[in-house]
């Protein structure tokens, strides 16, 4: 089978989007009402994850972080936000088992948590706590992004108070064309950075490039994910409305 | 036991309510970085002690011939261990990985290790039998912030003073050995380096705190970020969010890591990320200049001539794998 | 939110009624209304996802790797569960990860899962336990269950190579003679058929001289013991106590009871 085209002289990728066009995304909200106070389940392309928030509660202690950062969140009257994720083994095409304390799932955690410390009005919950649980079912490309947008949701769903989404996107480098929203096959092949806004606005929250790039090129690589970003907030805030739309209904408002 | 860093509330106004009249306290300007030295162990090839203003790294460098691993046959094995000892700051417990410590290697690993600025193809000395592993040991001694920055710059500089012993393959078919010699035997060779990364860290204080401090954020307003270069450790603990940016003078950025805390204007991050291009082109330079001035140490009586002639010797012993493979 | 003394004792003398009174109405025999799903994950070979009133839920997945069958003893099937709020590697892991994995290990036939002779698939059954208020280990083995059903692999396209590597003495790693698959997932064969369905395992609370099926974590609680069944295709294959407060003659002699019911309630 012949190596497929990244990017065709047509302007079409491998599943045959535009460079602008970011994948089918579908959301939902408040999937898990028995065992969670905020729920979302959202899927980019093939990436698929799940997020259930508990709280805000009495804190238990431990999480990500340590007792060393809660305690500094205790003395800040701050919330503390604990971020566990779990990637499922059978999430990639070739099983893999990652356990529990592998550095990069620590590592996204850590950002998340300090993604969400700075979204949610913390001080408006002082010294509670807010356990997000992130399940990872299907990786294709997009993992931190997705986790990102899924645990904005849940947050939403249980009704913590935040600033606006904080909503991710990729994108990527191939030769001299920016693409955006990357699949696995893609995310392999190219240079690409994630980035997360708060809301539309121009204000970044997270930034990561973990592959080297020429400075010339981060620039339109940063505008792209910018506007993926901001279609994403449409596309959940639209979510949400719906959700909160039917549920008015039911209460019969 | 662990005494609490944090610095007080007083403390804390003071810092933002200076930075406000564009003062540090330490009186350099915003983008100055502290005063970098790095020198190189007299004796042994790829011991490098950096300071940055007070904080003080040393890394060393070692190389040893193992089995390469089987899903990577062409590699060879690159590691970096970033362990903090509590000798750094009595903050940091031995044994227990704090989060600064697994921000710090996850960026020191991406910047270099991931970056490929050691060419671990070069490693390889028997396709899917032996290979170099290459080992940087990262000593953290002291900490007045920017340990990620002097890490990266000394793993850096490590990695270029590094000469690995000569080696050559005796024997013909499944019954090929690896003899390493010793430095004194013959001239060691320098590690394959692509690119010499350089971390910048840029810390971000939200400005509006200064004034009063009350949390409400407004998103509206315009932004009002200050952002330092080369953060001292106070400045690190009050800081509101911190951007590490690694680049090299080939005008490539290696690794962004931005990870929440204050959201900052995407204009902002872009002027800091050719910012730290500028850094790193000075901080390359000072890298080479001391490795010239080292090399001139040990290069007495133009000792190291015969070194020339070592790509010479490679490719004759290739030549000479290659017969032997044929019969 | 753990039951007082009185509520406890309460709960234990109606469940030991005869006949028996659980707290939720249910029959002795009746499992609790639940939410399953199959074929959630298109990257794996099967997959499923129960969900019960409760909110309870589990998801699995099962890939299947092409593994050479030459060396001797070579296992299968391999279980392992991630569950929420318990540290990994704890009792409870080993517990349903064990009892799946002999339940599977007894019952599935390798010819099942063999390939070509030198060839055999391997089955990595992973689970994650998102949420469990009662014992998760029917709860699991519903899902693994559904899933195993949901399984399939991909077709083999025979070719003359096969034929020639059974006779050729080839080293032995050369790969010659790796089998070829139909690319058309279309084309896959489940892994489940009328001969052969996977096995169910099951924990049944007794209470007195009653035996309670799919157990709230109340009623496994206050219960007197409890029992683990394996079930495979109508017949038991296994049968284990656990957390047997006292009495384990009382266990046994309702332990027949119980096979019975599971019986009449799988099937």
């Amino acid at each position: 089978m012949s190596r497929p085209e990244i990017y065709s002289p047509e302007g079409l990728r491998i599943d045959g989007r535009r460079w602008n066009e970011v994948r089918h995304v579908r959301c939902a909200i408040n999937t898990h009402q028995a065992s969670s106070d905020g729920s979302s389940i959202i899927e980019q392309g093939n990436t698929k994850v799940i997020c259930n928030v508990v709280g805000p509660g009495e804190p238990t202690g431990g999480g990500v972080g340590g007792s060393g950062g809660n305690q500094r969140a205790k003395d800040d009257n701050r919330v503390i936000l604990t971020v566990k994720a779990v990637v499922a083994p059978f999430s990639t095409i070739d099983r893999r088992k990652r356990s529990g304390n592998d550095n990069r799932v620590q590592e996204m955690c850590l950002t998340i948590q300090h993604i969400f410390e700075e979204a949610v009005m913390g001080h408006l919950q002082p010294r509670s706590q807010i356990e997000i649980s992130l399940y990872v079912l299907s990786q294709d490309g997009g993992m931190l992004q997705a986790c990102i947008n899924a645990v904005s949701l849940a947050l939403v769903d249980a009704g913590i108070p935040m600033y606006d989404y904080v909503c991710a996107c990729t994108a990527g480098m191939y030769d001299k064309e920016v693409l955006l929203d990357l699949n696995r096959l893609e995310e392999n092949d190219m240079p690409f950075l994630t980035m997360a806004t708060l809301g539309a606005t121009r204000k970044v929250a997270l930034m990561q490039l973990e592959t080297r790039v020429g400075i010339d090129r981060l620039e339109p690589m940063m505008a792209a994910a910018m506007s993926g970003c901001h279609h994403l907030r449409d596309v959940m805030d639209a979510e949400v409305r719906k959700h909160g739309k039917s549920r008015l209904a039911r209460t019969g408002v | 036991m662990a005494p609490n860093l944090k610095p007080s509330a007083l403390e804390n106004a003071f810092v933002l309510k200076a930075l406000t009249e564009n003062v540090r306290l330490d009186n350099r300007s915003f983008s100055q970085m502290r005063n970098l030295d790095i020198s190189f162990s007299s004796t042994e090839y790829g011991v490098v002690d950096v300071r940055l203003g007070r904080t003080r790294v040393i890394v060393r460098i070692s190389a040893e011939v193992t089995q390469c691993r089987s899903d990577r046959p062409y590699d060879g094995l690159f590691l970096i261990s970033t362990e903090i000892s509590p000798m750094a700051a009595p903050t940091f417990e031995a044994g227990r990985k704090s989060e600064e410590e697994l921000v710090i290697s996850r960026i020191i690993e991406k910047s270099i290790r991931q970056s490929q600025a050691l060419d671990t193809e070069s490693l390889c000395i028997l396709a899917g039998e032996k290979c170099w592993l290459v080992r940087a040991d990262v000593h953290f001694l002291d900490h007045d912030g920017g340990l990620l920055d002097a890490g990266c710059m000394a793993v850096s500089a490590a990695l270029l003073h590094y000469r690995r012993p000569e080696i050559s393959i005796v024997g013909t078919g499944n019954k090929r050995e690896v003899v390493v010699h010793p430095v004194t035997e013959k001239v060691p060779v320098p590690l394959s380096v692509l690119h010499v990364p350089v971390c910048v860290t840029f810390s971000f204080f939200n400005m509006k705190l200064a004034d009063n401090d009350d949390e409400e954020m407004d998103t509206d307003a315009p932004d009002q970020t200050a952002v330092l270069v080369d953060a001292s450790l106070q400045e690190e603990l009050l800081r509101h969010g911190f951007m590490a940016v690694t680049a090299n003078t080939n005008k490539e950025i290696c690794q962004i890591y931005k990870a929440g805390q204050l959201v900052v204007e995407i204009e902002t991050l872009l002027s800091c990320t050719e910012a730290a291009v500028a850094v790193a082109e000075k901080v390359t330079k000072l890298i080479k200049r001391r490795l010239k001035e080292d090399e001139a140490t040990r290069n007495v009586d133009n000792i190291f001539e015969e070194a020339r002639a070592e790509n010479t010797r490679l490719v004759a012993d290739e030549e000479a794998i290659r017969e032997m493979d044929k019969e | 939110m753990p039951l007082s003394l009185s509520e406890e004792s309460y709960l234990a003398s109606s469940l030991s009624l005869r006949p028996p009174c659980r707290p939720d109405g249910r029959d002795q025999h009746q499992f609790r209304p639940l939410d399953a799903s199959a074929g959630i994950l298109p990257a794996t070979n099967g997959s499923a996802r129960i969900r019960l009133c409760d909110g309870g839920e589990c998801i699995v997945g099962i890939k299947a790797e092409v593994v050479e069958s030459r060396k001797e003893d070579v296992a299968l099937v391999e279980v392992q569960c991630d569950i929420a709020g318990v540290q990994s590697n704890s009792p409870l892991h080993t517990f349903l990860c064990t009892t799946l994995e002999t339940a599977l290990r007894n019952t599935l036939p390798a010819s099942r899962l063999s390939i070509i002779h030198r060839y055999t698939y391997k089955l990595f059954i992973d689970g994650i336990i998102l949420d469990h208020v009662s014992h998760p280990l029917t709860l699991f083995s519903m899902t693994v269950y559904l899933a195993l059903l949901d399984t399939r692999l991909p077709k083999l396209i025979p070719s003359a190579d096969v034929a020639s590597t059974t006779t050729s003495t080839s080293s032995s790693d050369q790969p010659i003679g790796l089998p070829q698959f139909e690319s058309d997932w279309q084309e896959s064969v489940p892994l489940c058929d009328k001969a052969w369905s996977p096995p169910l395992v099951q924990l049944a609370v007794l209470a007195g001289k009653n035996v309670f099926v799919d157990p709230t974590g109340e009623e496994a609680g206050v219960g007197d013991g409890a029992i683990v069944v394996s079930w495979h295709q109508g017949k038991v294959v296994g049968l284990r106590t656990v957390n047997t407060r006292d009495s384990s003659k009382q266990v046994f002699s309702a332990s027949r009871d119980v096979t019975e019911a599971l019986t009449r309630v799988v099937s």
